[in-house]
């Protein structure tokens, strides 16, 4: 969660900046939503694949530049934010589309009341662009800390909560707990509780960012 | 002076030039790994370790493809 909602809407945001700047990025636009077509246990095999220490085409090219291989998913120090990249790498493309669809609302005769005041394009990002799309960003901020929290898949693939137990997320600790350690009752209180933790960080995100109102009235 | 097409056609600036670069560079990183699946199905297994660096199908082969439609067995 700390590597990839940061990082996630942060990419996300300059991309829909810029594809909303560009007039020529239709293309670009589909392309960079092409990961989130595929389904998260495809995308994790195939980084699994890229990456693979010995045959990965990744690691033959950190070689080539002189960077050594590198063993992304069984290095207890690099597995978690690996799977954080990946999860970064299938879903920055809708974040983008998000906050795209998000700029596209704002009127643009404020932009145009802002360029008459003299405003740069940065006064124009950070005292339009951002505060009208604060509802957007309530939306992006809530479901990429609920998928944060529920990152299984790729784990189950790739690293098995290893190594070293570095990429045991709860979702994966609730799956252990179920149908490994058979405590089933102890996994459903797991399950009861971040259901409670998700929804209470929900409704506080909604009321310290004030999810409904919108500077456009 | 008789003005032409060219003076008249209004030049990227070089912010808009880095725009378009970056978003040049999300797209390869977005189609890379899918890049990379492709190859691997268009490439012969018995090739596929030691061509593992190329960024092209080392032996180019539809047999992956025909299995997966049914037209071939191995």
């Amino acid at each position: 969660m700390i590597y990839n909602i940061p990082t996630q809407t942060a990419i996300g945001l300059l991309l829909a900046v810029l594809l909303s700047q560009l007039r020529r990025s239709v293309a670009i636009r589909s392309i960079i939503l092409a990961p989130y077509l595929i389904a998260n246990v495809i995308a994790a095999i195939i980084w699994f694949w890229m990456l693979d220490p010995l045959l990965g085409f990744g690691n033959v090219v950190l070689q080539a530049v002189g960077a050594g291989r590198i063993a992304f998913f069984s290095d207890q120090h690099l597995a978690l934010p690996t799977i954080a990249a990946v999860n970064i790498w299938r879903h920055m493309g809708l974040v983008a589309i998000l906050f795209y669809t998000g700029i596209q609302t704002i009127p643009q005769d404020i932009y145009e009341a802002a360029r008459i005041e003299g405003a740069g394009p940065w006064k124009n990002f950070s005292r339009i662009t951002l505060p009208l799309l604060r509802p957007t960003l309530v939306f992006v901020l809530i479901t990429s800390i609920i998928g944060s929290f529920q990152v299984f898949d790729s784990i189950a693939v790739t690293t098995l909560g290893g190594p070293v137990n570095s990429t045991r997320t709860i979702v994966w600790y609730i799956y252990e707990s179920a149908f490994q350690n058979f405590r089933m009752g102890y996994a459903s209180a797991m399950s009861c509780a971040l259901f409670v933790c998700l929804a209470v960080a929900t409704l506080m995100q909604m009321r310290i960012l004030s999810s409904g109102k919108s500077e456009l009235g | 002076m008789k003005a032409t097409a060219e003076s008249f056609r209004v030049h990227p600036s070089p912010g808009r030039w880095i725009g378009y670069a970056i978003l040049g560079a999300f797209a390869i990183v977005s189609l890379g790994p899918i890049w990379i699946a492709v190859k691997t199905a268009l490439s012969d297994s018995r090739t596929l370790f030691s061509g593992a660096g190329s960024f092209l199908p080392t032996d180019l082969t539809l047999f992956n493809i025909q299995r997966v439609l049914g037209l071939a067995c191995e």
